[in-house]
C-alpha cells in the first residue's frame, strides 16, 4: 500500500517544478526548490495528510522556499513579492526558448494573484475549483482574475505584433 | 477546422470556454496550427507545459527498509549486551558461591583444628599428679 506522501504529494512533482520555474526561471535552480519541498513535505506528511488542503500548502511552500531562494541570492532583505520578481527578472540570459520567454514577460506583468491563476489554469490546466482549492480563494474570484489576466493578455499580444513591445 | 479554431478562440477570450476546449487550444502543436498573436503564445504555453524536472530523488526512498533494518539490528545488539551481561553475572554469582564456600571450609577447618588444641588444654587442668603427666606423654608418643 502506497503511503500518503507517495500517492498525493509525490505525483505534484511535475507541477511544483513548473510552479518554481515561473518564479526562479532557473532549471537547476527550480529543481532544488522543489527538491526542497518535497523533503519538507515528506517530513510534514503527517501534519499534511490531517490538513484540508495539502496541495495547496506544497505550493505555498514551495514559493516561500524560491522568493527565499531569490532573495537570499541578490541579499535583499524587505520586499514584496512584486519586487522580488522585477529585481530577479534575468529571463534574457535564461535557457529558453523565445516563445517561453514571451509568455514569461507577460505574467511578470501581472500582479501576483493574477499571474498564478494564470498559469494554474493555462499551463497546469486545473480547474477553477481545483484553483481556487490551490489558493484558498473562491472560485468566483478565480473566474474574475483569470478573465482579467485574458484581456491583458489580448492587449499585450496585439501590442506585440504591432512591434510595440 | 478553422472556423473551429477561431470559435475557440473567441470563447477564450470572452472567458467562456471550457477547460477541454483550451486543452484543445494548448494540447498537441500538431492538432490545432494557429496562425496571428496568438501563435507565440500558444508555442510559449505549450512549451512550458511540457517542462518536466530531471530525475529528482524521493525523500529518503527505502526509509521503511532502512527503518525496519536499523531497528533489528538494535533490537538484535540490545538482546546481545543483555543476554552478555546476565551470563557474566550469573558466572559472577557462581564464582562469588564458590569464594564463599571454599572460605567457608577453611573456617571450618580451623575451627575444628582449634577445637582439638583446646581439648588438649582442657586435658591439662585436671593433671595433678606424676602418674598422668606420665599417661599423657604416652598418649602422644602413641
Amino acid at each position: 500500500m502506497k503511503s500518503f506522501f507517495e500517492s498525493e504529494i509525490w505525483p505534484l512533482k511535475n507541477k511544483l517544478y513548473r510552479f518554481a520555474l515561473l518564479w526562479l526561471k532557473d532549471r537547476d535552480k527550480a529543481q532544488d526548490a522543489v527538491q526542497e519541498t518535497l523533503t519538507r513535505g515528506f517530513v510534514h506528511a503527517r501534519a499534511l495528510e490531517k490538513m484540508d488542503n495539502p496541495k495547496g500548502w506544497m505550493m505555498r511552500t514551495l514559493k516561500n522556499e524560491s522568493l527565499m531562494q531569490i532573495r537570499r541570492e541578490g541579499r535583499y532583505e524587505v520586499l514584496d513579492e512584486a519586487q522580488v520578481v522585477e529585481m530577479h527578472g534575468n529571463l534574457e540570459s535564461a535557457d529558453f526558448s523565445h516563445e517561453v520567454k514571451m509568455v514569461y514577460r507577460f505574467l511578470d506583468l501581472l500582479p501576483a494573484k493574477q499571474r498564478e491563476i494564470f498559469f494554474l489554469r493555462e499551463v497546469e490546466g486545473l480547474m477553477h475549483q481545483e484553483i481556487a482549492g490551490y489558493m484558498e480563494i473562491s472560485e468566483a474570484q478565480v473566474k474574475v482574475n483569470l478573465h482579467r489576466a485574458r484581456k491583458k493578455l489580448k492587449t499585450y499580444l496585439q501590442n506585440n505584433e504591432k512591434g510595440q513591445i | 477546422m478553422k472556423k473551429d479554431k477561431s470559435e475557440l478562440w473567441e470563447k477564450y477570450w470572452s472567458g467562456e470556454s471550457s477547460l477541454e476546449e483550451e486543452n484543445l487550444l494548448f494540447g498537441n502543436p500538431g492538432d490545432l496550427p494557429v496562425a496571428g498573436p496568438e501563435k507565440s503564445f500558444r508555442k510559449g504555453i505549450v512549451a512550458l507545459r511540457g517542462e518536466k524536472p530531471k530525475a529528482i530523488p524521493k525523500p529518503y526512498a527505502g526509509l521503511p527498509w532502512q527503518r525496519l533494518a536499523a531497528g533489528v539490528a538494535l533490537l538484535c545488539t540490545i538482546a546481545a549486551c543483555w543476554w552478555g551481561y546476565e551470563s557474566y553475572r550469573e558466572q559472577q554469582r557462581k564464582q562469588a558461591y564458590l569464594q564463599v564456600v571454599a572460605a567457608m571450609e577453611l573456617i571450618q577447618e580451623q575451627l575444628q583444628r582449634g577445637s582439638q588444641e583446646l581439648e588438649n588444654v582442657e586435658n591439662l587442668k585436671y593433671l595433678n599428679t606424676g602418674a598422668d603427666w606420665y599417661e599423657i606423654n604416652n598418649q602422644h608418643q602413641r
